[in-house]
């Protein structure tokens, strides 16, 4: 577990860092706001309308195939590190498995998912 | 109060905190964003028992890939369908009872379970997981590819199943082709 202290570090790092910055920001810059200096900044363009609007359902089947190929993924762990001991069998088992996920993902991109339109 | 303890106390603490933030947020937007900070702090949990593979594929899969789909449906939703915030907030009256009777129970049964609970002494006090966590990998692949092959095999076709109803039922309700 004494490795996983630099994680640790990190996030209280990375939780500090924001508080710590925005407070030294407030040393050197001057006060005094305007309705447009409190404006959402994007890029010089002005903001219309809310930040909330309705995005495309593409993006979330997008997000549904990453979460299968992540899982995917996360099973590669453990295998690879055994493919050695495994052998060629183990090889052909991963091939199967990642085969028929690919059979969904060819289906997708036959379903026009990936592309974008 | 040995460190491990210490850390547990803290995590355990942003846990419930982020829990009821997710549950009370008035804007679900923030409530997603409380789920994920649930998620990473359950990561922590995993990595102070000493479960580092779980712990890497909790940021993986729920960091890395739920947290996304959780933002993306919330984007999804319109304005007229997040107005007025958590559903909770605009419950009868007597369901917000029911409910708070509901978890009361709950809390209660596992208290009363882990009170029965008699843990081997196998935590990382004693650590021979944490000893091991470089072999553990090892050996979760060698139980996957020996003892656990048709799970193994049959995950891939659960997969490829969500895939394709992701699909179908997406498709059907955004665009009839």
């Amino acid at each position: 577990m004494e490795t996983y202290f630099e994680v640790l570090f990190f996030i209280c790092a990375g939780l500090l860092f924001y508080p710590f910055t925005m407070q030294a920001a407030r040393l050197f810059r001057p006060s005094g706001s305007s309705a447009r200096k409190l404006a959402n900044y994007e890029c010089g363009v002005q903001p219309i309308g809310q930040a909330q609007v309705q995005f495309h359902p593409n993006y979330y089947l997008l997000a549904l195939l990453f979460v299968v190929l992540d899982v995917e993924a996360v099973f590669l762990f453990p295998w690879a590190v055994q493919l050695k001991e495994l052998g060629f069998f183990g090889l052909a088992e991963m091939f199967v498995f990642l085969g028929i996920i690919v059979v969904g993902l060819v289906y997708a991109w036959k379903k026009k998912v990936i592309q974008w339109q | 109060m040995s460190l491990e303890q210490l850390l547990f106390l803290v995590v355990a603490a942003v846990i419930v905190l982020a829990a009821l933030g997710a549950v009370f947020a008035r804007r679900i937007m923030h409530a997603a964003l409380c789920a994920v900070v649930v998620f990473t702090a359950v990561g922590g949990i995993y990595a102070i028992i000493g479960s580092y593979f779980i712990a890497v594929a909790q940021v993986l899969i729920y960091i890395g890939a739920v947290a996304t789909v959780l933002v993306f449906a919330v984007m999804l939703s319109g304005q007229k369908d997040i107005a007025g915030g958590s559903p909770i907030r605009r419950q009868a009256r007597w369901k917000t009872v029911l409910t708070w009777a509901a978890f009361v129970v709950g809390l209660v049964m596992v208290f009363q379970f882990t009170l029965n609970l008699t843990v081997p002494a196998s935590g990382p006090a004693n650590a021979p997981m944490a000893a091991e966590s470089a072999t553990s990998l090892r050996f979760l692949g060698q139980l996957l590819f020996y003892d656990y092959l048709l799970p193994f095999e049959v995950i891939s076709l659960l997969l490829l199943l969500v895939l394709i109803g992701a699909v179908v039922i997406a498709r059907k309700e955004s665009d009839p082709q």
